[in-house]
């Protein structure tokens, strides 16, 4: 099972210790992915509050590059342009899962219609981990 | 004064006709602490109510805690920020 991590669960996870994202990072039985664009929005977002990712995330998390041109390719299955390239990075690796705290920025249904991708919060990934992959 | 409580508890065998499960598995549960519950006397139990937090919102309450401390921090601004990095990013690539 192979899951994309959106910016926001990154953000979340590296803030609170306590938190769901933080939960899905550190005790996941499936493969992490992000890419470079969500982890440069997530140090960005970080530093805003004295804060930084969590070193051991560059172990835990898998992250492919996605470009503008790779992006644009995914421009249907969002509301925003600027949320594509987070369809690109779910489909580049290979996720089944997309996780993210903004599910009504994606085109849900089309995308799994299209891609196969499941988009869900991280509380539900965790549901999702604990009562089905179990 | 004292405030009014208005939360309620769920006994063992209402509990199993929520969950359509039997008597049997809601004791078993308690016993291996998968569900929270108050021993009142001897074999009489109590479940509070957030324990049934899966039948409203579909999440363990657990879970359901932890995912509300995530949304208040991005509640409190942090979507925002993540908000406007990826437009600036965005636009930024644009040129």
């Amino acid at each position: 099972m192979k899951v994309f991590l959106d910016a926001d669960v990154l953000f979340s996870a590296s803030y609170s210790m306590n938190g769901a994202s933080h939960e899905v990072v550190n005790h996941s039985s499936v493969i992490l992915y992000t890419s470079n664009e969500c982890m440069n929005e997530a140090i960005r977002a970080l530093k805003k509050y004295d804060k930084s990712l969590d070193p051991i995330f560059f172990e835990k998390i898998k992250i492919v590059n996605v470009t503008k041109k790779d992006a644009l390719e995914y421009d249907i299955y969002v509301f925003d342009l600027s949320d594509a390239h987070v369809v690109a990075g779910a489909v580049k690796s290979k996720a089944n899962i997309l996780t993210s705290f903004n599910i009504k920025d994606f085109k849900s249904d089309l995308i799994y219609k299209d891609l196969g991708v499941s988009i869900l919060k991280p509380g539900e990934m965790l549901s999702y981990q604990r009562n089905i992959l179990v | 004064m004292m405030q009014q409580v208005q939360l309620r508890t769920y006994t063992p065998e209402q509990v199993a006709e929520i969950y359509q499960v039997s008597n049997n598995t809601v004791y078993k549960m308690i016993k291996e602490g998968r569900l929270k519950a108050k021993r009142i006397n001897d074999r009489v139990f109590r479940i509070p109510q957030s324990e049934l937090a899966w039948v409203e919102k579909g999440l363990d309450p657990d879970i359901l805690e932890k995912e509300k401390i995530d949304e208040d921090v991005l509640d409190s601004g942090a979507r925002d920020v993540l908000k406007q990095i990826r437009k600036e990013n965005f636009y930024k690539s644009s040129k």
